[in-house]
C-alpha cells in the first residue's frame, strides 16, 4: 500500500492510523520522496526512492486542495506544485486504465475541489442556497450529498450509518468511479441528515472518520 | 435573453461583450461587482439563479449562457468564496437545464486542461494523432528522448501558461534546485500551426506560419506571422465533435501542427481565449458565437426528437392504377 500524502508525515490522523496498521504501508510526503515519475504513451511509472511501484500496488493519493499546507513561498513553488499535481494526475490516470477493477485509489485536488463535478451523473441536483454570511462551501457539499440520496428516499430514515447510507455511498463509488468517499451524517430525531460529503479526506475530519477510511482502505484490520 | 457571465476587467470577456453589444437581448453579469460586495449572495431554487446584493439580477431557466470566469489566487478569500458559491449554483443550474440547453464554456470543462499528459491520452483515445510525448523526472530517459527526437518541444505539464520552446540536452536542468519538478518533452513536428475554433457545429480554422516556435509570442519577439484560413479535413472534424460531445464542450479551440497530410493535435483549449484569433479572421468566431447564442440551444448535445422510423401517417397508400395496355 502506497500513500502519497501532501501533509507532513504523521501530521494527519489517517496517516497515523495507516502507519499503525499491521499491513505494510509506505507513506510519501507528496513529491519530496518520489524519485522517478514518468508518462510515455499509455505507460506510466512511479518510483519511490529506488523502489518502482508495481502497477498492482494500491495507491492512496491524498492531496488536499492546492496550498492547503504549506503556503507557497514563491512563484516558482506555485508553478512547481501545479506541475507535480498535473504529472501525478497523468501517472495515476494511466494506472487506473490498466487496473479496471479499482485496485488503485485516486484522489486529485481537481476532482476534490468541486463535488458537483463528480455528481453530474446523478441527475438533477437539489436546490442550492448561499446567503451572505453563510458557509457556502458547506452548502455545496450538502447539496452534492443530497443529490446522491435523492434516488433513495426511503433510505433517509435508515438508522445512523445503516445499510441505506451504505447503499447510497456504494452508488456514488460505482457511478463516479471512486474507491470511496465519506458522508458526514447527523441523527436528527430518528432521521439521518447528511451534513457533509468528502470525496477526499480532509485533514480536520474526526479521527473516527479516518479510522473508518483506513478500514475501508484495508490498511487497518 | 442571452446571459454573458464573467469579469468585466478580463480581456476576452470584455471583448465578447463588446462584439455582442449591439444586441438588445443581452444581460451582462459582471462577477467583479458581485464577489466584492459584502452583502451579495446567490440562490438557486432548482430553476433560476438569483443574485442579490447591490446589483440584483436573475438568470432564468432556459436562457442561453456564455460564461468565462476563473478563481484567481490573488483574489481575497471572501471574494473567492462568493465566486465558488456562484460557480456551484451555475453548475447545478446547468445540470437541471438538460443536455440541450446552451452553456458556452461550461464551468466543469476547464478540468480537462489541468494535466497535459492526461489530456493527450484522452485525445489519442478519441483517435487524434498526437506527437510522441515524455513526462519524466528521469534525466537519462529525457536525454534518450532528445536523441530519438532531436530538439524536442518543452512546455509546462499543467494548466499554467508557459511559452513552448525547443530545447537540447544541455538546456535541461533536471534535479537542479531551480527546476525540481517533472519535465514534459514533445516531439517537434515540422510544418505549420492550425488553430481550429469549433463553435457548436461551426468551425473556423486558421493556419499560422512563423519562424518562432510558439506563434503566440512571435510578434513580440520580432518574428512576423502569416495567417490564412484553412478548412480541416472531414475526419478531423468528426474527431473534434466526438471529443466535444464526450467532454460536453460547446466551444473548443484545437491546436494542431500540420505536417504533410498529417494533423497532429498538440492540445485542446476547453475555454478558448479567442479574441486574438477573432481579429485575424474578421470576427468570424464572435459571429459564430453570436449565432449560436441566438439559436439558444446546442446542436451537439440536443436530444433527438425526430422519429427514427417512418410512422403510419407517412406511408400513404400507393395507387398503382391499372396496367397500361397500349
Amino acid at each position: 500500500v502506497l500513500i502519497i500524502n501532501c501533509a507532513p508525515l504523521g501530521s494527519t490522523p489517517f496517516v497515523r492510523a495507516a502507519l499503525a496498521a499491521s499491513q505494510p504501508v509506505r507513506v510519501l510526503s507528496y513529491w519530496e520522496q518520489i524519485s522517478a515519475l514518468e508518462v510515455r504513451g499509455d505507460q506510466s511509472l512511479l518510483a519511490v526512492d529506488d523502489y518502482v511501484v508495481p502497477e498492482t500496488e494500491p495507491i492512496f493519493f491524498f492531496a488536499p486542495p492546492r496550498f492547503a499546507s504549506p503556503p507557497p513561498a514563491s512563484a516558482d513553488l506555485d508553478f512547481g506544485w501545479s506541475e507535480w499535481n498535473a504529472s501525478l494526475t497523468a501517472v495515476l490516470s494511466l494506472r487506473r486504465k490498466v487496473i479496471p477493477n479499482g485496485e488503485v485509489l485516486i484522489f486529485t485536488p481537481n476532482l476534490a475541489a468541486n463535488p458537483l463535478a463528480f455528481l453530474h451523473r446523478f441527475g438533477r441536483a437539489a436546490s442550492i442556497s448561499c446567503r451572505p454570511g453563510g458557509n457556502v462551501s458547506a452548502a455545496s457539499w450538502l447539496i452534492a450529498a443530497r443529490s446522491i440520496l435523492l434516488p433513495y428516499p426511503e433510505r433517509m430514515i435508515a438508522p445512523f450509518l445503516g445499510k441505506g447510507v451504505e447503499a447510497a455511498l456504494y452508488n456514488l463509488l460505482v457511478e463516479a468511479k471512486l474507491d470511496y468517499a465519506i458522508l458526514e451524517l447527523k441523527n436528527m430525531e430518528g432521521e439521518v441528515a447528511l451534513t457533509r460529503l468528502h470525496l477526499a479526506p480532509p485533514t480536520h475530519a474526526p479521527f473516527e472518520l479516518h479510522l473508518t477510511l483506513a478500514r475501508l482502505f484495508g490498511a487497518v484490520a | 435573453m442571452i446571459n454573458l457571465i464573467g469579469f468585466g476587467s478580463e480581456s476576452v470577456f470584455s471583448y465578447t461583450v463588446e462584439k455582442l453589444r449591439q444586441r438588445s437581448d443581452l444581460a451582462v453579469v459582471d462577477l467583479e461587482s458581485f464577489i466584492y460586495d459584502d452583502s451579495a449572495g446567490v440562490e438557486y431554487d432548482g430553476r433560476n439563479i438569483e443574485v442579490h446584493g447591490k446589483n440584483s439580477l436573475s438568470i432564468l431557466a432556459g436562457t442561453p449562457i456564455y460564461h468565462r470566469a476563473f478563481i484567481r489566487k490573488e483574489t481575497r478569500e471572501d471574494a473567492q468564496e462568493r465566486l465558488r458559491s456562484f460557480y456551484n449554483a451555475l453548475v447545478a443550474f446547468s445540470l437541471d437545464q438538460g443536455q440541450g440547453a446552451l452553456l458556452i464554456n461550461h464551468p466543469l470543462a476547464g478540468a480537462a486542461n489541468t494535466s497535459k499528459a492526461a489530456q493527450l491520452r484522452l485525445l489519442s483515445v478519441v483517435g487524434f494523432l498526437t506527437p510522441e510525448t515524455l513526462l519524466s523526472t528521469n534525466r537519462a530517459n529525457l536525454e534518450l528522448f532528445c536523441r530519438l527526437f532531436p530538439s524536442p518541444i518543452s512546455k509546462g505539464a499543467s494548466g499554467a501558461r508557459t511559452i513552448a520552446g525547443r530545447i537540447t540536452i544541455d538546456d535541461m536542468q533536471i534535479g537542479s534546485a531551480s527546476q525540481p519538478w517533472p519535465v514534459l518533452l514533445q516531439e517537434y513536428i515540422g510544418g505549420f500551426d492550425v488553430r481550429l475554433h469549433c463553435v457548436g457545429l461551426m468551425s473556423i480554422g486558421l493556419q499560422i506560419r512563423t519562424e518562432y516556435v510558439d506563434y503566440r509570442y512571435a510578434e513580440r519577439n520580432g518574428y512576423p506571422i502569416q495567417v490564412e484560413p484553412i478548412n480541416a479535413p472531414p475526419d478531423i472534424m468528426e474527431k473534434c465533435w466526438k471529443y466535444m460531445c464526450a467532454e460536453k464542450q460547446e466551444f473548443t479551440a484545437f491546436d494542431f501542427r500540420v505536417s504533410g497530410s498529417n494533423w497532429y493535435l498538440l492540445e485542446v483549449n476547453p475555454m478558448p481565449g479567442y479574441s486574438f484569433f477573432d481579429k485575424l479572421c474578421d470576427g468570424q468566431i464572435s459571429k459564430a458565437l453570436s449565432q449560436l447564442l441566438s439559436q439558444g440551444y446546442s446542436n451537439l448535445f440536443r436530444p433527438s426528437r425526430e422519429t427514427a422510423f417512418v410512422p403510419e401517417e407517412r406511408r400513404p397508400q400507393v395507387d398503382i392504377g391499372k396496367p397500361r395496355r397500349d
